[in-house]
């Protein structure tokens, strides 16, 4: 639940979307109209504000069709690669 | 002496090079042989429905070598083509261009001809079932006895070549018509000839000089103006077109993969795709090898991001091109080092071949170097005019003295520019209401119309700012009847059943009313300011 709150916020933030009107059901294209663009945007603060790497899944995070499956794949991928865990970094 | 025309380019490199690959998708090839075949079957079936010499037909296809194979069918048919947006458009916009259009005749195939039917409104589906439709694949989920008319072109019908029999085009004649959004909250059609085109295409085959056995990307979605480039100059030369799915251009690294394994040595997009690319494709420098031209369109060219791919790709050659889908690409400028070094802004260049730029200032006059004005276009390689729009298509051109020695009409782009120390004209911004966002235009006031019929909308204005990286932002100013139900996720939904996606606004924000000037118009430069205050 925390990383959902997180994650909403960030994408409230990048995507000027209330942080309130956001749920698992919405679809990332259709709902919330979300490019690419945005995606790789959302991943890089992601990054930033919860110290997760996701740099080797953001084709994973591109294919997400609803905001759940966004979720769900960042804390599971957050709880997999902390940053700092893969090798280089 | 005989006209040559866009088809001709087929024509030609089918009897060089029969057996070449012209088209490749997901694994599979169509040689120029079977493209020419093809399309000669879908002109017959076009043909036989009743089109006539001059009319136009929609396309409703997805990015696929049918697509290209029903452009050139209705070139044969000496017709004109009306690519429809089926990835980024809601059905409700399509509709609306098949009404605008006023076209009699649909190419299209079973799954896109449900989606329109199952998105219709009862008076749009009346209208659906009076065009002529001709499916070029599938259409065992339709249940046919609903239309007039409605035919098959089979891939194993004999060729029949009745276009040979028939009048046959001119160059002043159009070719195609793509339609863009409108300030009326109505697209307009750009009405393109067989000259504007070739102008272009020969151009590109004199300057950037592209062989036979090179391969092109289709990165742009074909109703987009880019993919004139990726269609025509391919073909002119006999080369391969390897068409990419918007899902593999979203994605970085599949992109980059693509490259690489296509052997591609091509690519014409806007810079954004780049942008995503530096930053996620896992692309080591000197990754893509066959690239040997990178062309850039349709977005401020950002001289980091330049600096950037640059690095990327050692060996390829860089260029920027500028245009408007009026003007097809008018101007170029290829791009060295130090383009990407310098903080000022990278230039749109030099006017292409046969084609006049000019800087008109405000008051009139031909700007000289270093002063400010409207960039205006002439010669062949500019539009015929707006489709069904003779008012709209004589506000963009403006009479000329005749001492300026430049014939009597320009095309004004609204794009403000200026020419540098260096003779080359470099972009300033807009003088009106339009924005582009990943080369998409973008009329603001098409957005507010749309946002006014809302129920819930009172008042409704809609500004452009940038982010912190340039980038343009569209900014939805709204005052409402009932703020209690009110959501700018619902917003956002309702104006993505009716607009394009890249139309969406970016932020919307409830005013209790909006600030006004001294004429009680609304002032915009203080929504602007408004909406800064809250990045």
């Amino acid at each position: 639940m925390q990383m959902q709150d997180k994650l909403y916020e960030i994408i409230a933030s990048v995507c000027y979307f209330d942080k309130e009107e956001l749920h698992p059901g919405l679809s990332v294209e259709d709902d919330l109209a979300i490019t690419s663009v945005m995606i790789v945007e959302i991943i890089a603060m992601v990054e930033s504000r919860l110290g997760v790497n996701l740099e080797e899944h953001v084709d994973e995070l591109l294919s997400c069709e609803t905001l759940g499956e966004l979720t769900a794949l960042t804390a599971e991928l957050s709880s997999e690669h902390p940053q700092g865990s893969l090798p280089g970094r | 002496m005989s006209d040559f025309l866009l088809q001709h380019y087929l024509l030609r490199s089918a009897e060089r090079c029969p057996d070449q690959t012209a088209l490749r998708f997901e694994g599979r090839e169509l040689s120029y042989g079977g493209l020419l075949r093809r399309s000669i079957q879908i002109s017959d079936a076009l043909i036989d429905t009743g089109m006539e010499p001059g009319e136009t037909a929609a396309i409703c296809l997805d990015k696929s070598p049918q697509a290209v194979c029903a452009m050139f069918g209705v070139l044969f048919t000496a017709g004109a083509y009306i690519p429809l947006d089926t990835s980024y458009s809601p059905v409700h916009r399509m509709l609306t261009i098949l009404e605008q259009s006023g076209t009699r005749f649909l190419v299209t195939d079973g799954a896109n001809l449900l989606k329109l039917l199952q998105g219709a409104n009862p008076e749009q589906l009346e209208r659906l079932r009076l065009l002529h439709i001709l499916l070029v694949e599938g259409g065992a989920e339709l249940d046919d006895a609903d239309f007039g008319m409605i035919v098959q072109a089979a891939p194993e019908q004999p060729l029949r070549h009745l276009y040979k029999s028939r009048r046959q085009p001119i160059s002043e004649d159009l070719a195609y018509i793509l339609y863009t959004s409108g300030s009326t909250g109505v697209p307009k059609g750009v009405m393109i000839t067989h000259l504007n085109a070739r102008t272009f295409i020969d151009w590109c085959c004199g300057y950037f000089k592209p062989e036979g056995h090179e391969r092109f990307a289709a990165i742009a979605p074909f109703h987009f103006d880019l993919s004139v480039f990726d269609i025509f100059v391919p073909v002119a030369v006999g080369a391969t077109l390897v068409l990419l799915t918007a899902e593999v251009i979203q994605h970085p690294a599949r992109f980059t993969k693509a490259i690489e394994q296509g052997g591609i040595s091509w690519v014409y997009s806007v810079p954004s795709l780049w942008a995503a690319v530096v930053q996620y494709g896992r692309l080591p420098a000197g990754g893509l090898p066959s690239l040997r031209g990178v062309l850039f369109a349709g977005e401020v060219l950002q001289p980091k991001l330049l600096h950037q791919v640059m690095e990327l790709l050692p060996e390829a050659d860089f260029y920027n091109l500028y245009g408007l889908i009026e003007t097809n690409v008018c101007t170029y400028y290829p791009l060295s080092e130090q383009d990407g070094i310098h903080g000022t802004p990278v230039p749109i260049g030099y006017p292409c071949g046969n084609t006049g730029v000019v800087v008109v200032t405000a008051d009139g006059r031909l700007a000289g170097a270093g002063e400010e004005g409207e960039l205006c276009v002439r010669g062949s390689i500019v539009m015929k005019g707006y489709y069904r729009n003779p008012l709209l298509t004589e506000q963009s051109f403006r009479s000329i003295p005749p001492n300026w020695g430049l014939g009597d009409k320009l095309y004004c782009t609204g794009d403000m520019a200026m020419v540098n120390e260096n003779g080359a004209l470099v972009l300033i911004g807009r003088k009106d209401a339009l924005i582009k966002r990943s080369g998409f235009r973008i009329e603001l006031p098409e957005i507010e119309r749309v946002l006014h019929d809302m129920e819930n909308i009172l008042d409704a204005a809609v500004v452009d700012i940038q982010d912190g990286e340039g980038h343009p932002l569209i900014c939805a100013a709204v005052v409402v009847h009932e703020a209690g139900s009110f959501t700018v996720l619902g917003l956002k939904q309702a104006v993505g059943k009716l607009l394009p996606r890249y139309m969406i606004p970016d932020m919307v924000h409830v005013f209790d009313s909006f600030p006004t000037g001294g004429s009680g118009k609304v002032d915009r430069q203080q929504l602007k300011h408004e909406f800064r205050k809250r990045l």
